[in-house]
């Protein structure tokens, strides 16, 4: 018997005492972890995915918009630009690599993408089977996509107009054919489906042109939803988008400028829920202080005797001390353990909608801080609570009557 | 050994109490009577160190009381005294066997085990050994708050009022179980008591 085993005891003999204390506690921590988790997380997943594509060009309309459809592929595109324009802009001395991508269709909600093999390059994607499509209606999946459509080499489908899954009306004679999946990349890829953009005039130049001639394309009338950009040089991040948005009718968005102003935007309802989280942190801090108030009156006898058994004053400061550092400990593993929960459940939706990966990471070094401040805010309250402890006056206590 | 001169304590100045000298050599037993509000209760409080003396002195073996420090005297008390409270006090969230224990690891002498098992034996209790002490009837929390006093091996035991709730036949067998711990270890025993049954059975008396 110690005095760590005995203020264990003392704290699991009247549960109910500490509950309150400990619900508080576990919430603040669930939700301080959960959130700086989340944003950290989603941060990373957009830089990584916005990281190859310095510049965005497409249709006017919002250049956030803009950014989220080509590059995160989250949005409906602006319109549709003219291929021989983008074609122009390729040329420039200021563009390292320019890649056309092209939407109009999706299978079981999944976008297919008409673009460049260049494109798979951008995010370092590797074939894991098969290869890389050569002729039109030939498709590469991402992993994801392969494993959530259960679809493997040689397997045909066909597509639907738009690029959400309520689109009905399919598109009949144009059947698609896996020719090669994917590696995981952990980016936009993964949830994918890539074809050429032959494909996308294809299966589209058969609603409104003769089947005879669906194989032909005037150059004139070819259209691409955007034009993916490499700079050259660093010079080219000032000259460009200022070239292209006053002299033409495209739009050119930088996909860091607006993801900036993006995670900005939502910067104020991560730090405001933050907020929220640290005060009900400092709640459960007083809500720690008045249970163990409470349980040092209740125990006073108990305090009393243990002084006739030889214990100081700091002994049973620190039985106090400990029984508040033990609900501390747990309220934080259990919240950070809520957190997590959250964090996975969050994760396993956004891997499947949005393609984003997330890690239950280890914990950080901010977490850590909040572990310190949790037990310096539980030594506070205990400290607190405790000081009647040296004004205990054992021989009034143990004379008067129970 | 207990030796005390002069010993004065007032709560207020209108409630003050001068106590009779006593020197009890090693092994002695001691009785102080007295009816209620003469300061029986105080003066074992003194005697314990549990209160501070207004005057005078109390040496216990060879140590002054008032020379200790707060802390040595905590020490002090844990390892040489076994008090015997009027009403019984344990830790409540513990079961009867860890306040025995807890009882030796102030004082540092947790390794002695075999001495819980020995004394439970001694005083009938080792059935309840694992029981929780808010289990425990009237008798069973008596016979506990004895074994805790004495589960120490303390030069001096100190018993309040240890017979107040006892039937005749139980009053006796409390009283001799304390005289015989006592001389079995060559403690000395100071019961205080306004009992009249218990007076027969000590020799050296004290009246407030």
């Amino acid at each position: 018997m110690n005095l760590v085993k005995l203020s264990f005891k003392n704290l699991i003999s009247k549960p109910l005492n500490a509950l309150l204390s400990l619900l508080l506690l576990v919430l603040s921590i669930a939700l301080v972890t959960f959130m700086l988790q989340l944003s950290a997380q989603v941060k990373g997943n957009l830089d990584k995915n916005i990281k190859p594509v310095d510049l965005v060009v497409g249709a006017k309309g919002s250049p956030l918009q803009l950014v989220l459809s080509s590059v995160l592929h989250i949005d409906a595109p602006t319109g549709n630009i003219k291929l021989k324009d983008a074609e122009k802009l390729r040329k420039s001395r200021l563009v390292k690599t320019a890649i056309p991508v092209s939407y109009g269709d999706n299978y079981k909600g999944v976008r297919i993408l008409g673009t460049e093999t260049s494109y798979l390059k951008l995010y370092n994607a590797e074939l894991a089977t098969g290869e890389l499509f050569t002729k039109s209606q030939q498709v590469v999946l991402g992993n994801s996509t392969a494993k959530k459509l259960q679809l493997k080499l040689g397997d045909t489908f066909l597509s639907s107009h738009g690029l959400a899954d309520q689109n009905l009306e399919e598109h009949h004679g144009h059947p698609f054919t896996v020719v090669g999946i994917l590696k995981s990349t952990g980016s936009v890829v993964d949830n994918l489906i890539i074809t050429n953009l032959e494909s996308i005039w294809d299966v589209h130049s058969h609603a409104d042109k003769h089947s005879d001639d669906e194989h032909h394309h005037y150059e004139e009338d070819l259209e691409v939803t955007s034009l993916l950009i490499q700079f050259s040089n660093p010079m080219a991040m000032m000259q460009l988008p200022r070239y292209i948005n006053d002299k033409t009718n495209m739009q050119a968005a930088l996909p860091s400028l607006e993801i900036n102003r993006l995670v900005k935007l939502l910067g104020v309802g991560v730090q405001t829920i933050q907020l929220i989280a640290i005060a009900i942190l400092l709640v459960s801090g007083l809500s720690i202080f008045i249970s163990l108030l409470k349980a040092i009156r209740e125990r006073r006898q108990e305090l009393a005797v243990l002084r006739t058994y030889g214990a100081t004053s700091a002994q049973l400061l620190w039985l106090v001390l400990l029984e508040g550092l033990f609900l501390g400990l747990i309220g934080y593993v259990l919240g950070w353990i809520i957190g997590r929960i959250g964090l996975w459940t969050i994760a396993n939706y956004a891997q499947n909608s949005y393609g984003y990966t997330f890690s239950l990471a280890t914990p950080t070094t901010a977490e850590a801080l909040l572990l310190l401040a949790t037990l310096s805010i539980t030594i506070i309250a205990s400290v607190l609570a405790s000081l009647s402890i040296f004004k205990l006056n054992v021989s009034k206590i143990l004379s008067s009557e129970k | 050994m207990i030796k005390t001169s002069k010993l004065q304590f007032s709560y207020s100045s209108e409630n003050s109490f001068s106590f009779p000298d006593i020197s009890l050599p090693q092994g002695e037993h001691l009785l102080i009577l007295g009816s209620s509000g003469v300061g029986k209760t105080t003066l074992l409080h003194l005697l314990a160190g549990l209160l501070p003396s207004s005057s005078g002195s109390i040496t216990i073996g060879s140590t002054e009381l008032q020379k200790l420090s707060r802390k040595k005297l905590d020490a002090f008390r844990g390892r040489e005294m076994g008090i015997i409270f009027q009403n019984d006090y344990f830790i409540n969230a513990l079961s009867v066997s860890e306040n025995l224990k807890l009882r030796l690891y102030f004082p540092d002498k947790k390794k002695d085990t075999t001495r819980v098992k020995e004394l439970a034996e001694r005083l009938g209790i080792s059935n309840l050994l694992h029981k929780k002490v808010t289990a425990l009837s009237e008798g069973q929390r008596q016979r506990l708050s004895i074994a805790l006093a004495l589960v120490n091996k303390p030069n001096i035991i100190f018993a309040d009022e240890p017979t107040a709730s006892l039937d005749d036949e139980n009053c006796e067998k409390v009283v001799t179980l304390l005289k015989e711990e006592a001389s079995n270890s060559n403690a000395n025993l100071l019961i205080i008591t306004h009992d009249q049954r218990v007076k027969t059975m000590f020799k050296n008396h004290l009246y407030l």
